[in-house]
């Protein structure tokens, strides 16, 4: 599901340098993250990212802030029996060893009120805090998503 | 009858009443779809019973307005990050598949938080994904004569707190199916999530073909 903008922004990245981060038992980077651009007044738009953790431990995402946004918390878009509905994420585990993945129709991260307007191009600060005391600071650039790449093969 | 044989006894009863639902199914799917679509596709399109919504321009949005042109309605709202952009997406990218047709052919959303989203809100939305999409609007009691007769479920969930609708918002449940009314008006067929907007339009294809 991850759309061709995803694949280029993993190119994009590699030049910022994802966010890695160590404690403990658990090594924690994040990458693939980006923010969907959103009609000109929209007062929540959504990222999104991969967690990886190459630690022997479970990792656990307890918060996500950023001084781009009032607010930030990871939603589950659920669809059931056609029913769309969306679920607060409290804590996102990260699996020793796994990947987590949070992309269009799964989980997201909804950002609330965006101080300013925020275009492709244009990038935000993403702070992500873990159980045990672990942040890290992850650089988004706002992408125009386009349904039509994503079944380009 | 030893243990076993009842075991066994059991197990072919099972396996004939699994055929026998299955090979139901395939008799029902073949009334049902006899072209092959993803979508669900009603054997005789359903007659809408009157409702009176607007538009985004403030012009009337009635059964009228789905007579003499294809429509694709899709429930939604504007304070919606996820599925609603990715829905709109998906529908911009059918609208330049069926491109094509002879057939007029118009997208909607319809919203379901008409407490939130003013005619001039869903203007913007709706055309950031494509110009000629267009945002209805009406009374929670108007929005009701159409949702009701099309089976589509919404609720409005509230904050809880230190979970979900930060900055004074409330999210909202919703039907996230498309649903396609014929030029006669009436309600043809349903898309049901996950959308593929390659799919759509392939099926949307066959059934104009089809059409008279």
């Amino acid at each position: 599901m991850i759309s061709r903008a995803g694949q280029l922004l993993t190119v994009g990245l590699l030049l910022l340098s994802p966010a890695t981060n160590s404690f403990a038992d658990a090594t924690v980077s994040i990458d693939k993250a980006w923010v969907r651009e959103a009609p000109p007044a929209a007062k929540v738009l959504a990222a999104y990212m991969v967690f990886t953790n190459s630690g022997a431990g479970t990792a656990v995402v307890t918060s996500i802030e950023s001084p781009d946004f009032s607010g930030a918390e990871i939603h589950q878009t659920i669809v059931e029996e056609g029913l769309a509905s969306m679920l607060p994420v409290a804590r996102l585990e990260v699996p020793a060893g796994q990947q987590v993945a949070l992309e269009p129709g799964g989980m997201h991260l909804m950002l609330f009120n965006p101080v300013r307007r925020l275009r492709e191009g244009d990038s935000v600060t993403l702070l992500i805090h873990g159980a045990g005391g672990w942040q890290a600071s992850v650089k988004a650039p706002v992408v125009r998503y386009s349904a039509a790449e994503e079944h380009r093969h | 009858m030893k243990p076993g044989q009842i075991v066994t006894g059991i197990i072919i009863a099972a396996l004939a009443i699994t055929a026998g639902i299955w090979s139901a199914r395939a008799v029902l799917r073949g009334q049902a779809e006899p072209d092959d679509l993803s979508a669900t596709r009603f054997p005789v399109a359903r007659e809408i019973q009157p409702f009176e919504l607007i538009d985004h321009h403030q012009a009337p949005f009635n059964k009228e307005s789905l007579q003499g042109r294809w429509s694709f309605l899709f429930f939604g709202y504007t304070s919606c990050p996820d599925v609603c952009p990715t829905t709109l997406s998906v529908l911009n990218s059918v609208a330049q598949r069926v491109a094509d047709v002879d057939d007029e052919v118009r997208f909607a959303m319809v919203t379901i938080d008409p407490a939130r989203d003013t005619p001039e809100r869903l203007a913007e939305f709706v055309t950031y994904f494509n110009g000629d999409f267009i945002g209805v609007t009406g009374s929670d009691a108007d929005l009701q004569q159409l949702t009701r007769q099309l089976g589509i479920l919404y609720n409005r969930v509230e904050a809880e707190p230190g979970a979900g609708t930060q900055g004074g918002g409330y999210l909202m449940n919703h039907t996230a199916g498309v649903f396609l009314f014929d030029p006669d008006g009436r309600y043809h067929a349903v898309f049901t999530p996950p959308l593929s907007a390659e799919k759509i339009a392939d099926d949307f294809h066959k059934m104009q073909a089809a059409f008279r």
